[in-house]
């Protein structure tokens, strides 16, 4: 269902949807704010940019081993196992999480505790955008990534590699006050590249360590692991197409 | 005298799944299928070449999961009953392919294979396969090293380090109770580094760990060797590198060897070719179709649909022609290297997930088999070492801080956040926030208190395992993980406000104690200061 066949829904039937695809913080939703979250949901979410799913609903579902396909059109009983609720959709304190996807590629999630946000608000005369400042720790350069909802999650891009960089999660003012609710933890983004620097005591000549490094595969794609295998399976390296149902 | 060393790592590990609740639960099969089509074999192997006293040395992490998982009555003794029931549809496989050269041959084969099996599970292991490894590795043959307690991903625990500390500090205490004495060596679960993360390991005497390829390369200084020397890292553990050669060899698209046509084929089992009136015995009780072993094709070619018949003395050729081929490869990149390496005998490490051999690949214990007997007998270039043998002839190392790595797809931390899987983190950085709070705020529990911090901490580690992120992203199985991080979650978090609150429910503690007993022997203040 797209975003317009959900618009047309009404406020009821959206939240019994949204409960069924377990959407935290459902009852607290607007109608415009429940499409979106429903929208979002059934979207393939891609990695890059934007924000992760929330955990999916439970289902009964055929399930195999690895990526071997089970091939009954029966569902299974016993994924249910004994169950104790949903998963908390806020922890009560205000808190931003920075973590390290790839070099050039962050993730973050935050709350902010409704209190807080009304107090810097109040501070701010009702003014100010939610906002995620990046900061590089050492150069103390930083740039803004306005969010929209107090609880959430975010990938974004970042051209700082080799560079310690942080978060602050606030509320800028109009004037370009502010307030900062929440900082994360320092996530030190690598380079992705050999080091400029020779221990005197190893030392290695341009030319010697450039041969060594495309020895050991430096210059290759990397060579395969975890996963993989499972990968390429599925994707036809070993044939699998077809023929493995009675 | 020879001109290097190699290092085969396999590593063992696979998530905590044991459902005491169902007579039936078909994760479980992911335990029983790698038993008996990995774990036995490598037994088997090992056993006869310690026999025929080949010299050999292998390393092969196991994993505290994994561990408990072989130690567990439960679990065995649903193993056992499944292995009797393979050799019971091999025996009726036997009559029904009469008439059918190919299949019928084959069908002797699994009667022989599952008969086998059964005899390496309870007169080579006495019904307990971990001593079996256990016995390898006193008899100098296995170095067996450890993982974090539940394969928790390092690189995405780093925002609370005391949970990293807590996944080295269990794993070793566990590693204690199964082995009897401590772990010289670790496999970082997914291979994932982070700089300094090694000084838990030091603190808990662990001498090496191994890194993805780059985690060398990119290390502080330059590594004057490549992969082809460890580096010491600031604390002074040993950081071995992933040989990029050997590992495509095995595992490429384009050049693996497990591809061949002529090796078995994964798919086609007759737990999803047979009619239902006759295999129903032998698959899910609920009748969804299962692998069970049982495969008479082979892959035949590249994507096509029509399979051959297997045959078995085919894919023995063919394993021992690519034992003998991986075995040039490396002698001619050991005599290569060596000459480039002001003398220092250039190190091969070469680590695969143990499953691949046998359980994804199906010949591929015996193609380990050919290349350590050809590798003793047929040439004098390399030799087979563990890391600490390497070490021992080589304690002179280059120090540098490996980079930020792993052996995921893309080398860093993507395959375990992203789309599908990153909401986890939010929850399990909570709860390892409470675990540690917990533990400094009782550093004396006994009784029903400290059943329940315990329990708490057995729930944040089974959450942890990097499993349900990885399954969430490789969508198979996704509400099983997805499930498994729920509850575990839950029942933490219920504890914790029960802990609390002081009104421990022993009912609820019971219960979880009964669905959740891995690390019987943790000791919750591993999260403490």
């Amino acid at each position: 269902m797209d975003r317009k066949a959900l618009q047309k829904l009404t406020v009821k039937a959206l939240r019994d949807l949204a409960r069924e695809l377990e959407i935290p913080g459902r009852t607290r939703l607007t109608k415009p704010q429940l499409v979106e979250a429903i929208g979002a949901r059934q979207e393939a979410v891609m990695a890059g940019a934007g924000p992760a799913q929330t955990p999916p609903a439970p289902q009964a579902v055929e399930v195999s081993h690895g990526s071997a396909p089970a091939s009954s059109g029966r569902e299974r009983a016993d994924v249910t196992l004994t169950d104790v609720g949903d998963l908390p959709e806020r922890y009560g304190h205000s808190r931003v999480v920075l973590l390290l996807q790839k070099p050039g590629y962050l993730y973050a999630y935050w709350e902010l505790r409704d209190d807080h946000l009304d107090n810097a608000r109040k501070e701010l005369g009702d003014w100010g955008a939610l906002t995620l400042r990046v900061k590089d720790v050492l150069g103390g350069a930083w740039y803004d990534i306005t969010v929209h909802s107090p609880v959430g999650d975010w990938f974004f891009r970042t051209e700082w590699v080799g560079r310690t960089v942080l978060l602050e999660l606030g509320l800028l003012g109009p004037d370009g006050r502010f307030l900062v609710l929440a900082t994360s933890n320092r996530v030190g983004i690598p380079t992705g590249k050999a080091s400029d620097r020779v221990d005197p005591e190893w030392a290695v000549r341009d030319a010697e360590f450039e041969r060594i490094y495309a020895l050991s595969g430096g210059l290759a794609n990397q060579a395969g692991g975890s996963g993989d295998i499972q990968r390429m399976l599925r994707e036809g390296w070993l044939p699998s197409s077809g023929t493995r149902q009675a | 005298m020879e001109k290097g060393y190699i290092s085969l790592v396999l590593h063992a590990h696979l998530p905590f799944v044991r459902h005491p609740e169902h007579a039936e639960f078909m994760e479980e099969d992911w335990l029983f299928e790698a038993i008996g089509e990995t774990y036995l074999p490598l037994i088997g192997m090992m056993d006869r070449l310690v026999r025929d006293g080949v010299p050999f040395a292998i390393t092969m992490s196991l994993t505290p999961p994994l561990c408990e998982m072989l130690a567990d009555p439960l679990l065995m003794q649903r193993y056992d009953r499944r292995l009797r029931k393979l050799v019971e549809l091999a025996g009726k496989e036997i009559q029904r392919t009469r008439g059918h050269d190919d299949f019928h041959r084959m069908a002797l084969f699994y009667k022989e294979r599952f008969e086998e099996e059964l005899r390496l599970f309870e007169d080579v292991c006495g019904r307990n396969v971990l001593s079996a490894f256990r016995r390898f590795q006193d008899q100098g043959v296995l170095e067996i090293i450890t993982c974090g307690a539940t394969h928790g991903f390092f690189p995405l625990m780093q925002v609370n380090e005391k949970a990293v500390r807590a996944q080295v500090r269990a794993a070793v205490a566990n590693y204690k109770k199964h082995f009897g004495r401590g772990p010289r060596g670790i496999w970082l679960p997914e291979c994932g580094y982070y700089p300094d993360v090694d000084r838990f390991l030091k603190e808990e005497g662990i001498q090496f760990f191994l890194v993805e390829t780059h985690g060398i390369l990119h290390a502080s200084t330059r590594p004057k060797y490549g992969v082809f020397a460890p580096l010491f890292t600031p604390s002074g553990v040993a950081a071995f590198g992933r040989d990029v050669e050997s590992s495509r060899q095995v595992w490429s698209a384009e050049q693996g060897y497990p591809g061949d046509p002529d090796y078995r084929d994964f798919y086609r089992d007759i737990g999803f070719d047979l009619d239902e009136s006759y295999i129903g015995p032998y698959i899910h009780p609920d009748g969804i179709r299962i692998h069970t072993g049982i495969k008479y094709h082979r892959i035949t070619g590249k994507r096509v649909e029509h399979k051959e018949p297997y045959r078995r003395d085919w894919a023995m050729e063919k394993a021992a022609s690519h034992a003998g081929d991986f075995l040039f490869n490396r002698t001619k990149q050991v005599e290569h290297l060596y000459g480039l390496m002001d003398g220092r005998k250039p190190l091969v490490v070469a680590p695969y997930d143990a499953e691949l051999f046998g359980h994804w690949w199906y010949e591929g214990p015996e193609f380990l088999e050919f290349f350590i007997r050809k590798a003793a007998y047929d040439q004098d270039v390399l030799r087979l070492v563990t890391p600490i043998q390497y070490l021992d002839e080589n304690p002179v190392c280059q120090r540098a801080t490996p980079a930020l790595s792993s052996w995921g797809a893309g080398g860093y931390n993507e395959f375990w956040l992203e789309g599908s899987n990153a909401w986890v983190y939010r929850h399990l950085h909570q709860a390892a926030d409470r675990m540690c709070e917990l533990a400094d705020r009782f550093p004396h529990a006994d009784g029903v208190l400290e059943r329940a911090l315990k329990q708490c901490g057995r729930e944040l580690l089974l959450a942890q395992s990097s499993d349900w992120a990885f399954i969430m992203r490789t969508d198979t199985t996704v509400p099983y993980a997805v499930k498994r991080t729920r509850n575990h979650i839950m029942r933490f978090t219920r504890l914790y406000e029960e802990i609390l609150g002081n009104r421990i429910d022993e009912g609820f503690l019971k219960e979880c104690e009964w669905l959740d007993t891995s690390f019987q022997e943790l000791d919750y203040r591993v999260w403490a200061d």
